[in-house]
């Protein structure tokens, strides 16, 4: 059994073998194997606690089913049953999205981050350079160049419709 | 003191972190490059969109599918502009085609197409284009040429990229020999020209091979100085060409040639007795992941699938393609496939045509309309779009003169 502490000090009980699906924590694991039980305490800061329960309820929902995921022989019947969870799961706000990304970064967790990413492009897509901005709360800071030349040239193609 | 192991795979920061300040034996420190790690607490600090490590944005936009969405994701601020390329080469699938609309003969600078995916006319100002013709167009490149065949150059109207191919008014190497020994035609028409480039134009043995005017075809790489005849029966009309793992491949009217890019090597597969091919109206090569098909296209829009075959060298007919791809035709005439299972709006194993439609009476003379239909390989139509190219004045009546597909290399 694996502790994780996050950054407002609640503890995770996690399985080492569901655990492990962060590249991180496995490698800490394999590191210190052996060693007193303290050793079995992971501390994730720097995120609310929101993310660890998330990222577990990830793990455990793929834990189900190990290997299949990555491989064809997956029936097909339980990849939709499961594309459909993961459709649910990443439908969050857009907050919650970055800080999955960044955890899923930082623990090494190929397919949440990947997850995460391809939902971010979802939510641009058909989406204004302005629109995006203000969803995501960016201020674009672009230099002087690129507002008035680049871009403008760019965007005529993109969104200009002349005969609509 | 425990270990701190801060960051990972993404260009994090490498520093200890001050938070091992809770001396754990093993602490995982999540942390964005910008913000100082004291501020343990403050959640709100790390949701910044636009201070995502580069490479994290970089991953986002490889997640992007099409070209307007790219453009508009490099739009949204600075950091991400910097972190994604301007000409992602490998990020983007090929694309859903849009149709270019009849452009004005005199002035072709200016060109416009239907993006019928989403319902857009896209307007480009090509200032290279003038007193050029459109010949063809592959994978987001045009193939112009002036009305002498002296300058002959391929243009990227996204990227705005040109790139100057030998003229055709040149003399004419031989395949074989290096030997010049033929010109081209240079008062035959346009019509029925086809470009196709092995790989990307970036790689320095990307072949260009072109069918000029069904009858010729020729080849050269991007900075050769002429081009280099690969068919010497220029009497019989060629139906369709194409250059795959290092061979040329011919289409005749009832066979299939077959010449090595780098041996003296020739072989014909005939194609006589079969029956489906020696009766259609059309026929053309369809690339697919596992080698060359032929496409015999027959009135009412069927089709019969042929795939070829090293051992015995045979054209076997088939009941599908294992990838699932539509097919977009111009003119009756098969030009372009894309793979459908990238996008959730294509019909795959269907064929997507343009048509002309027969003016409407209440409409004046000065407007024109052309419609898409699309239909099952079986001939089946299933649906049906019309569209009115209006009476503004840059459009010509006519008809819509290619499906191009955007790219930026």
């Amino acid at each position: 059994m694996i502790t994780l502490i996050s950054s407002d000090k609640r503890k995770f009980h996690v399985l080492e073998e569901v655990a492990n699906q962060s590249l991180t924590i496995r490698d800490v694991i394999e590191d210190r194997r052996g060693r007193r039980r303290a050793d079995r305490i992971i501390l994730v800061t720097n995120i609310n606690s929101k993310i660890p329960e998330k990222v577990i309820v990830y793990w455990l929902r793929h834990f189900l089913m190990p290997e299949e995921i990555a491989h064809a022989s997956m029936s097909h019947k339980k990849a939709e049953k499961l594309k459909k969870w993961e459709a649910k799961f990443f439908d969050t706000d857009i907050d919650t999205l970055n800080d999955l990304i960044l955890a899923a970064d930082s623990l090494d967790i190929p397919s949440l981050f990947d997850g995460a990413c391809e939902k971010v492009s979802d939510i641009l897509k058909n989406r204004s350079a302005e629109e995006v901005g203000e969803i995501s709360k960016i201020e674009n800071e672009f230099t002087h160049e690129e507002e008035e030349e680049e871009i403008p040239s760019e965007n005529a193609w993109v969104w200009r419709n002349e005969f609509a | 003191m425990g270990l701190t192991i801060v960051g990972a795979r993404h260009g994090f920061s490498k520093t200890p972190s001050a938070s091992s300040f809770l001396a754990p034996p093993v602490s995982v420190v999540i942390n964005s490059n910008k913000m100082p790690r004291t501020e343990v607490s403050s959640c709100s600090k790390f949701r910044d969109w636009a201070h995502l490590p580069p490479e994290i944005v970089e991953l986002i936009s490889s997640k992007v599918k099409s070209t307007t969405d790219y453009v508009r994701f490099r739009a949204v601020c600075s950091p991400w502009r910097s972190a994604c390329d301007p000409k992602p080469r490998h990020h983007l699938p090929p694309q859903l085609p849009w149709l270019m609309l009849p452009y004005n003969l005199l002035d072709p600078t200016w060109i416009y197409f239907d993006d019928v995916w989403e319902s857009k006319r896209r307007k480009f100002y090509i200032p290279e284009a003038k007193g050029m013709v459109y010949c063809a167009s592959y994978r987001g490149w045009f193939l112009l040429a002036d009305h002498g065949f002296r300058e002959v150059f391929l243009l990227n109207p996204l990227t705005q990229t040109r790139i100057q191919l030998p003229s055709f008014s040149a003399p004419v190497k031989r395949l074989r020999d290096d030997s010049f020994g033929w010109f081209i035609n240079v008062n035959c028409s346009i019509t029925g020209t086809k470009v196709t480039f092995s790989s990307d134009l970036t790689d320095p043995n990307c072949l260009i091979t072109v069918l000029l005017s069904r009858y010729t075809v020729i080849c050269c790489r991007v900075g050769d100085l002429y081009w280099t005849r690969v068919n010497y029966n220029v009497y019989q009309p060629l139906d369709d060409v194409t250059y795959y793992n290092g061979r040329f491949y011919l289409l005749y009217k009832e066979s299939m040639k077959i010449i090595e890019s780098d041996k003296p090597d020739e072989r014909i597969v005939p194609m006589t007795e079969l029956e489906a091919v020696r009766k259609c109206v059309r026929k053309c090569f369809l690339e697919g992941k596992s080698g060359i098909y032929v496409l015999a296209v027959h009135p009412q829009e069927k089709f019969v699938l042929y795939q070829f075959l090293e051992e015995p060298l045979i054209l076997k007919q088939i009941a599908n393609t294992s990838n699932n791809i539509a097919i977009f035709y111009r003119n009756n005439y098969p030009c372009l496939t894309v793979c459908a299972d990238d996008w959730e709006s294509l019909d795959g194993s269907s064929v997507y045509m343009e048509n002309k439609c027969v003016p409407n009476a209440s409409k004046s003379a000065a407007g024109s309309h052309y419609s898409i239909y699309s239909a099952k390989w079986d001939g089946q139509k299933i649906e049906h779009m019309v569209h009115d190219l209006g009476k503004e004045p840059q459009f010509r009546p006519g008809e819509p003169v290619m499906w191009f597909q955007p790219s930026f290399v």
